[in-house]
């Protein structure tokens, strides 16, 4: 009977046990899934079908190591401190785009509330610029009649102010904020930070929109004449000049996943643009009249883009497909997708906030539009800019009567990478040093940029035949010797070198020949010069007068 | 003739007595085909496989042997030579079936190699043989011509020994003894040149036992003929056989041999006798003791104790000769070469086999992904703490060692396995998890009053503790035992038997009480104080202190002051209250409490009736203790009362705050949907009506661009007829009432959403309550009209609203949005974009798709000029057709894409970074991809896993790294 008793909460034990195990495993394997889900990198391989066993116990390995990556990724998400929210209404009665500023600003923390600002700026005319730097401490602002300013706008730092006098028809911040590019009325110039002009990009004239890659260092402008220019800016070689036969562009944007160029058309069109290929990547017609703005996601899935026709078009540009469109009142004069995927229109003298379902919302839906999270303006200022600023909650809207800055809870990403050069918004000027250099030594080439951004290293899957197309059979082979001449004299010289490695001395065929000859026309000039110098130094000095020197 | 067994022969217990009858010189002839019959039977001696060489050759060998031997063939090859000298090796015994001595029963097919013994070994060793075998000494030979001396003293030493047995298996082997001596001596010959020529390896207290007998027979040499004779005497008193005559005489001449074989003296007889007897074999020889006699056979028939105990002795001393009989039995070794193939093929084999338990272990580390020297042994565990801390508190065996200290410590009872209640604790702990809040907060409260009571009944315990009253201690004994009694009285009464032990455990621990009082006046303080034991005696004066500390109590309490004991015993008074608890625990906390109380209130312990109570100082006690108990009491009553009072507001904020949270309720929800409808005035018509305008929404909020056209004239055609209707106008006179001053943007968006939530709205209609959020948006959208036509009510603001408003002024916002639309449409109808994008795609997938191209150049591949034929004039030069393959419409990336054109050419500067072929270890595209798929650098992974992909391979630290001693795995 004791014995018994003894045993039945064992047993008890035991199978609770088993209980927990079970939901812990199920937890794990949950656990498991959600890390492949965002940070697991494509379906794995089969491993099964292998037949050679080495190649399979590799391959097993190399998935076991994907696995553990993502699940370690997972968990490194412990480390991201911050977490993002959004206005949430608390019951059904509330609307969140009822929401106005100065509400927020009563309800959350003063120095969130210093976040919304307002510069008001009215003899300078429109502003047609606003843009925040990478790592959204510095903001530059351009008016369209000259004036140029930038802002330490959290510290309210004017970092400085031009009055240019000529038309400014857009502006760039370049990869740090230590240098701006603006498009004047006949070329493109780099100002440093202080406002001292730095280069003149001639270039680039007429350029109506200015765009910055910074990864590739690429500066990209297109003319009003429709000339699409690469220039690099850590080279300031011009990379490439593309015309895109389509007219005067309408708007520019970078696809920040894979650093291609949306150009917005009069006719609707947008086209898609690498500095290697003369044609578009990709042609898309999205709106019937004129594209007014573009705008593509941080991580390249969607586009949005408002046209003349004031419709707004959201597309899923991983497919090319239409997600859906819907009207706004006035044209979308401007568009700008935060990091959290917020999207800002502006519209007329209005800004509407989407949340992120617009892009999820399929075109079956019955809500076919849902409503605005946020909305802004209604006070006669004609919006012509709107950019999220990076890892804050805050929307930069310039308009004709100055700039304004809003809160906009949700809108920043709230964990920023440290190690992503130029996105550390609290990075030091060591740091900022030390990221330049890191940044320009890790620079990507513009050869690069495609429309997948993981095609490096994949396997070339062209027909034998197109690569012989491709090959350019008339191109001369080159001399190897004439390179080795070029490359260093002395006694470990390059051709010294290729003489004394290019196998059986007693073989004597053409190529030596010529490359005996090279030595000796090479140190008969030693010679001479060496005689030169002795004779310049004159006959104190002319034992210095060396060879190799 | 008896045979003599050598001592080293003497077979082991399990080995019978090999009784191979011996063919005499004359039977042999005869008997010859027997033996070759015998050939055939499979009875293979037990050698040493590389020894024999392969089996079916000698066989075969052996027959072509035994043909010669009858014609007297003397070109016997050496092998055959060996493959004579190996049947004595024979000592399988369950094919020979010796039985015991008396039986007699031997088969007979067992005479191994007995056709052996008609060829001599001279006889045997060839021409060509000699000349082998030149460097080699032949036992046989050599006690004749070179005199071995070790071969021979050896055989003496066999002799030796045996002769007391010899008689007697003499007598057993009567009838076959002739027979046997051929083979006895061939065999002989064979072992001795085995065990002379080749010094075998014997174990070492072998040689020494042979050099010790080596002396022995020299001593006993002399008394040779003396022993024999006790022999062949002890032998007649065994057994009177008629043989005997014979047996003497075979005897005798064995003897000869024996001396023959003997060095130096014996020499020229031995001569004499070979010369005589050509089979030697024939004559009993030292060889006869290489059969297997089993000495337990012969053991009863030793009366004599004292030979019993030789023979044991013999016995025991053979028992060993296993290896030493294989050992004597083998051959002739191989030539070098051959015997060092064989040791090489040995020592091969040998290597493999330690080399392969290396093999696991380099397998593994070959295919390790990283290897660290010094390699550590897999198994070999960290030092504890090596890699991190451990806690201090490790309540589990972290090693071997400690695993194994703490099962011993479990099984001899040392340990009470607390791991068992770790778990349990754990699983509680765990279990809590899963629980719901709410009943975890109240299991901690229960936890919580009930930890209160217990500790309030402690408290208590301790001042009844205090009463010193005996009378009050008396009343309250008898009444307790009053109780135990009448307990035990209704547990009899139920059947229950109280136990005998629990009876003497209570008298014991009454006594002990006894023994423990310690008073001032009592013997054992007075013993103390006389004895002065409290000096040294630590419990004595434990005793003392405890007193004085008593005494001085007292004295406080006299005059009335709070005492302080922090001193606790077994209360007596709990029990009571425990049992109850007991009872009640099923009930709720509280009502115990409350029952507590009025226990408390009750005051057990003011006892008026005692006089102790009576006193001053006693009363004055009892009433400080009193007030303190009323108010403690007092307290209790408040808080219990305060618990429950809390709750129940707690529970009323919580339907507040329930009520005031939006929930599914329909009379809460109602107000709030009134007070936001009363913004707007009207409400929409019936739902009959909102259900037929549906569709006319839907047709109106048509987005599809595609159908863009279309759209765009139905809505100017409605835009017309909404132009002459009266309903239009109606709203703008609302508009003045609306002076809410809502922003223009968020009735802009409603409108929007209304417009677009329309199909939903009509669904959900006949279930109003359900779905607010249509309820609010509903009203801004009038009542359709005859032509399905809605109105949106708008609110004019003048300040927000674009051209639009200015232009429309009165007109309700639905109609301005589908008019603006129509516009736009108007706007871009000229410009004909999407035909023109269709034409564009189609020219392009023209363009990309496979070409043929025909390339004719003229005036080359043909002749020109006069006289030619027709023919030939037409064929003016040749056409050179080339095909190039493009990409076909149909498998495009943008085939089913209508509004999209992707170019498909090769982008060549990507090319550069692209693999040309697939990589060697990769047998797919996919395979090689995936490879790469997951980038190294620490932007994009955890440290930990760029570390991983970064470590090398080998990593080698510093100092001496010794090769692996031992397989790891």
């Amino acid at each position: 009977m004791a014995s018994n008793t003894a045993n039945k909460p064992q047993k008890d034990r035991r199978k609770s046990n088993n209980a927990i195990s079970d939901t812990e495993a199920q937890a794990l394997v949950q656990h498991a899934q959600s890390a492949k889900k965002t940070y697991g990198r494509g379906a794995p391989v089969r491993t099964k079908s292998v037949k050679d066993r080495k190649l399979r116990a590799n391959l097993k390995s190399l998935e076991a190591k994907y696995k553990n990556a993502t699940l370690q990724a997972k968990n490194a998400e412990i480390l991201l401190d911050n977490t993002a929210g959004l206005l949430e209404p608390e019951n059904a009665l509330e609307k969140t785009y009822k929401v106005r500023q100065d509400e927020i600003r009563r309800d959350v923390g003063i120095e969130t509330a210093k976040k919304g600002f307002e510069l008001r700026l009215n003899e300078l005319g429109p502003y047609d610029v606003c843009e925040y730097t990478r790592n959204g401490r510095d903001l530059l602002i351009g008016g369209r009649k000259g004036h140029v300013a930038v802002i330490d706008w959290r510290d309210g730092k004017l970092g400085c102010e031009l009055q240019l006098g000529e038309t400014v028809r857009d502006a760039k911040w370049l990869h740090n904020n230590q240098s701006f590019a603006v498009a004047q009325k006949k070329c493109v110039y780099i100002y440093a930070r202080d406002g001292v002009e730095i280069h003149q990009l001639k270039k680039h004239p007429e350029a109506t929109h200015l765009e910055f890659l910074p990864y590739h260092f690429l500066l990209a402008s297109v003319s009003t004449a429709g000339m699409l220019r690469y220039t690099d800016t850590s080279t300031g070689q011009m990379i490439a000049e593309q015309p895109t036969r389509l007219g005067p562009p309408t708007a520019l944007c970078q696809n920040p996943h894979n650093a291609v160029l949306h150009i917005g058309h009069q006719r609707g069109i947008v086209t898609l643009w690498s500095p290697n290929t003369s044609t578009p990547l990709v042609k898309v017609l999205t709106n019937q009249g004129p594209i007014r703005a573009l705008s593509v996601d941080r991580a390249g899935r969607y586009m949005v883009s408002t046209g003349q026709d004031r419709r707004m078009a959201i597309w899923d540009i991983r497919m090319f497909k239409e997600l859906h469109q819907h009207h706004l009142r006035q044209p979308g004069s401007t568009i700008s997708i935060s990091d959290r995927n917020l999207t800002a229109v502006g519209w007329g003298t209005q800004v509407s906030i989407f949340n992120s379902d617009i892009f999820t919302c399929s075109p079956d839906d019955v809500v076919k539009v849902p409503p605005p999270y946020m909305a802004w303006g209604g006070e006669g200022q004609t919006i012509s800019r709107v950019r999220f600023c990076p890892f804050e909650d805050a929307l930069g809207i310039s308009h004709n009567q100055g700039f304004s800055s809003i809160i906009v809870p949700g809108s920043g990403e709230p964990n920023p990478d440290a190690l992503e050069p130029g996105t550390n918004p609290f990075e030091t000027s060591k740091q900022r040093r030390e990221t330049e250099i890191h940044a320009i030594l890790e620079k990507l080439q513009p050869d690069m940029i495609s429309l997948d951004p993981n095609f490096i290293g994949n396997l070339d899957v062209a027909s034998e035949e197109q690569r012989k197309r491709e090959k350019d059979l008339d191109a001369k082979p080159e001399d190897k010797i004439a390179n080795l001449k070029k490359k260093g004299r002395g006694r470990n010289s390059a051709l010294r070198r290729h003489l004394r490695k290019s196998g059986q001395k007693n073989v004597i065929d053409e190529e030596k020949v010529r490359v005996r000859e090279a030595m000796r026309s090479m140190d008969k000039r030693e010679i001479e010069r060496v005689s030169k110098l002795k004779k310049d130094y004159g006959p104190a000095l002319e034992r210095f007068a060396r060879k190799g020197l | 003739m008896p045979t003599r067994i050598s001592r080293s022969s003497v077979p082991n217990a399990q080995a019978r007595t090999k009784k191979t009858s011996k063919p005499k010189k004359t039977q042999e002839r005869a008997l010859n085909a027997f033996a070759i019959a015998e050939q055939e039977h499979p009875d293979r001696p037990k050698i040493r496989q590389h020894r024999l060489g392969e089996s079916d050759l000698t066989s075969r060998r052996k027959r072509t042997r035994d043909i010669n031997e009858d014609e007297g063939g003397s070109d016997d090859k050496p092998t055959e030579k060996r493959r004579r000298q190996k049947p004595y090796n024979e000592d399988d015994m369950s094919i020979d079936e010796g039985s015991d001595s008396e039986g007699h029963q031997w088969t007979m097919g067992h005479v191994d190699d007995d056709d052996d013994e008609s060829i001599d070994s001279d006889e045997a060793f060839g021409e060509s043989d000699k000349e082998r075998f030149e460097g080699m000494v032949f036992q046989g030979n050599s006690s004749k011509h070179q005199g071995g001396k070790k071969g021979a003293t050896k055989r003496r030493s066999l002799d030796d020994e045996d002769e007391n047995i010899r008689g007697d298996i003499d007598l057993d082997e009567g009838e076959s003894a002739d027979e046997e001596e051929d083979g006895d001596t061939l065999g002989e010959d064979a072992i001795d040149l085995a065990t002379a020529l080749d010094q075998y390896e014997e174990s070492k207290e072998e040689r020494l036992k042979d050099s010790k007998k080596k002396q022995k027979l020299e001593d006993s040499d002399s008394e040779l003929s003396e022993e024999e004779g006790l022999a062949a005497e002890g032998a007649d008193d065994i057994d009177s056989d008629e043989d005997d005559e014979e047996a003497d005489k075979d005897k005798m001449k064995q003897l000869n041999r024996l001396i023959s074989c003997l060095p130096g003296d014996a020499e020229v007889l031995s001569t004499g006798t070979r010369k005589v007897d050509v089979h030697e074999s024939a004559t009993p020889s030292e060889f006869g003791v290489f059969r297997k006699v089993n000495l337990l056979a012969l053991n009863p028939k030793f009366t004599d104790p004292e030979r019993r105990k030789s023979l044991k002795l013999l016995q025991d001393d053979s028992k060993p000769t296993k290896r030493n009989d294989i050992a004597r039995k083998l051959d002739v070794p191989l030539p070098k070469r051959q015997q060092d193939k064989l040791d090489r093929a040995a020592a091969k084999t040998k290597a493999n086999e330690t080399l392969g338990r290396w093999v696991d272990t380099v397998k593994q580390n070959r295919r390790a992904e990283h290897l660290t020297f010094p390699l550590q042994h897999p198994h070999a565990g960290k030092s504890m703490g090596e890699s991190r801390l451990l806690p201090m508190t490790t309540t589990a065996p972290t090693n071997d060692l400690e695993s194994a200290i703490q099962s011993i410590l479990q099984q001899s009872g040392l340990s009470n396995g607390k791991d068992d209640d770790e778990q349990f604790q754990k699983w509680e702990v765990l279990g809590t998890n899963k629980l719901p809040l709410e009943e975890v907060a109240k299991r901690r409260a229960q936890l919580r009053r009930e930890r209160d009571l217990m500790f309030r009944e402690e408290v208590r315990a301790k001042r009844i503790k205090k009463i010193k009253s005996k009378s009050y201690r008396r009343v309250h004994r008898k009444e307790r035992e009053r109780m135990i009694q009448r307990e035990k009285d209704a547990l009899r009464a139920d059947g229950v038997d109280v136990s005998e032990d629990e009876r003497e455990y209570n008298d014991r621990r009454r006594a002990e009480e006894r023994i423990g009082a310690k008073h001032r006046q009592s013997k054992w303080a007075k013993g103390v104080k006389k004895s002065g034991r409290a000096v040294w005696d630590e419990e004595a004066r434990a005793g003392v202190t405890e007193m004085a500390r008593r005494n001085e109590e007292l004295r406080r309490r006299m005059e009335g002051k709070e005492v302080r004991n922090e001193d606790e015993g077994g209360s007596d008074f709990s029990s009571e209250e425990d049992e109850d608890e007991d009872v009640n625990s099923e009930e709720d906390g509280n009502e115990v409490l409350q029952r507590q109380l009025g226990h408390l209130e009750k005051n057990p312990f003011s006892n008026d009736n005692s006089k102790l109570g009576n006193m001053a100082f006693m009363k004055k006690a009892d009433a400080a203790m009193k007030a303190r108990n009323d108010e403690d009491i007092e307290r209790m009553r408040r808080e219990l009362a305060g618990e429950e009072t809390p709750s129940e507001t707690e529970n009323e904020n919580a339907t507040r705050v329930g009520r005031r949270n939006f929930g599914p309720s329909d009379k809460i929800a109602a107000p709030a949907v009134l007070l936001n409808r009363s913004e707007f005035e009207e409400r929409p018509g019936s739902n009959e009506d909102d259900e037929d305008y549906s569709g006319h929404s839907e047709q109106s909020t048509n987005d599809n661009p595609n159908r863009f056209k279309s759209s765009q004239r139905s809505s100017s055609g409605k835009k017309e007829a909404a132009a002459n209707n009266p309903y239009l106008i109606k709203p703008s006179k609302e508009k003045q009432s609306d002076k809410d001053s809502q922003s223009v943007l968020w009735k802009a968006h409603d409108t929007i959403e209304a417009l677009q939530e329309k199909p939903k709205a009509s669904k959900t209609k006949s279930k109003p309550k359900t779905s607010l959020d249509n309820e609010i948006l509903e009203p801004i959208i009038s009542a359709p009209d005859s032509d399905g036509w809605q109105t949106v009510t708008y609110d004019h603001d003048d300040e927000g609203e674009g051209e639009d408003n200015v232009k429309n002024g009165g007109i309700d916002l639905g109609d301005v949005i589908l008019r603006n639309q129509a516009l736009t449409a108007k706007a871009f109808a000229d410009d004909d974009v999407e035909p023109e994008f269709v034409a564009e795609k189609k020219a392009t997938m023209e363009d990309e798709s496979s070409k043929t191209i025909t390339n004719t150049l003229p005036g080359w591949g043909a002749w020109t000029g006069e006289g030619l034929s027709t023919i030939a004039r037409k064929r003016k030069g040749r056409h050179t057709v080339k095909t190039i393959n493009g990409i076909d419409p149909s498998k495009r990336k943008d085939a089913k894409l209508d509004r999209v054109i992707i170019n498909e050419k090769r982008v060549k500067r990507n090319t550069k970074f692209l693999a040309t072929s697939l990589p060697f270890p990769f047998e797919t595209k996919g395979q090689y991809e995936r490879s790469l798929r997951l980038p190294k650098g620490r932007e994009w992974a955890t440290k930990q896993t760029f570390q991983d992909a970064t470590k090398p391979r080998v990593i080698i630290k510093q100092g001496i790294i010794q090769p692996m001693s031992k397989p790891m795995v």
